[in-house]
């Protein structure tokens, strides 16, 4: 009597593990969508980029410039203790350099300011700005 | 001595933990992934008004607070069908403007009528810095 109850448990937590399989599978396959179709981005609530609908893909920037909510910012990664003006001012670009701005977008228009002298200083012809997909 | 060594029965790996390790990791990727893409908006900078070409008609907008704008002096709302109109004109004849906004507006905001001007249809948009009010 003894050995048909462990055999009876025996059979039913193979049949518990059997019906767990499928829904393994299905986990594992939103596992998988999940780390293949979103990626790992830094969320930083000083610098929510701008929205928009344009469709143009990021290209790589000789010169990117980040402009926190704070107004403080990194060029190439670099913080300064300057002003904007007074560092970009400092700068030696030639006409062709690719230059990304990636501002945050509660900030007032002229905080872009600085960048956009610069840049028709030196006689860049676009400048891009980093915006969020909708 | 004699070292008792204890041979361990070789155990398949029970599914509950290792469910519990999937879901973290899912509830991981759900939370931390972003699906949204960063793009780029290319803007042409004003260049300074000396090499302006003359040729083609210009026009000056400025965007002022709340949704206001100014074309080459007039107020218009961002809305409103008189600017669709100017807009649509602007198209037809292949004029080129140039963008400017007040510095307390939003970069959002700018963004936004770039947006919707390239939307309309004007390639010819250059963007200055901004207007003190």
């Amino acid at each position: 009597m003894n050995i048909v109850t462990t055999q009876q448990h025996n059979a039913s937590r193979n049949n518990l593990d059997d019906s767990m399989i499928p829904a393994i599978n299905i986990v594992f396959l939103l596992l998988i969508f999940f780390m293949l179709a979103g990626h790992i981005e830094a969320q930083d609530a000083q610098l929510q980029i701008p929205a928009s609908s344009s469709e143009t893909e990021l290209n790589s920037a000789e010169l990117e410039i980040h402009i926190a909510a704070s107004g403080g910012y990194t060029i190439n990664g670099q913080a300064s203790q300057q002003s904007l003006a007074d560092y970009m001012n400092g700068l030696v670009l030639t006409p062709d350099t690719v230059v990304i701005c990636r501002i945050h977008r509660d900030l007032p228009s002229s905080a872009l300011d600085p960048v956009l002298q610069a840049v028709q200083q030196f006689g860049i012809k676009t400048l891009s700005i980093a915006t969020e997909q909708h | 001595m004699l070292l008792e060594v204890n041979p361990r029965k070789s155990q398949p790996i029970s599914l509950t933990p290792l469910i519990d390790v999937v879901f973290i990791l899912l509830l991981f990727f759900m939370l931390s992934s972003t699906f949204s893409k960063t793009k780029q908006l290319e803007l042409q900078t004003a260049a300074p008004s000396s090499t302006q070409s003359s040729a083609t008609e210009h026009n000056q907008l400025l965007l002022l607070a709340d949704h206001q704008v100014e074309l080459n002096g007039k107020h218009y709302a961002l809305q409103a069908e008189a600017f669709a109109q100017q807009l649509q004109r602007i198209v037809t004849n292949n004029e080129s403007v140039t963008l400017a906004a007040l510095a307390s507006v939003k970069v959002q905001d700018t963004i936004q009528l770039i947006d919707k001007l390239r939307t309309a249809g004007i390639t010819k948009l250059d963007l200055s810095p901004s207007v003190a009010p």
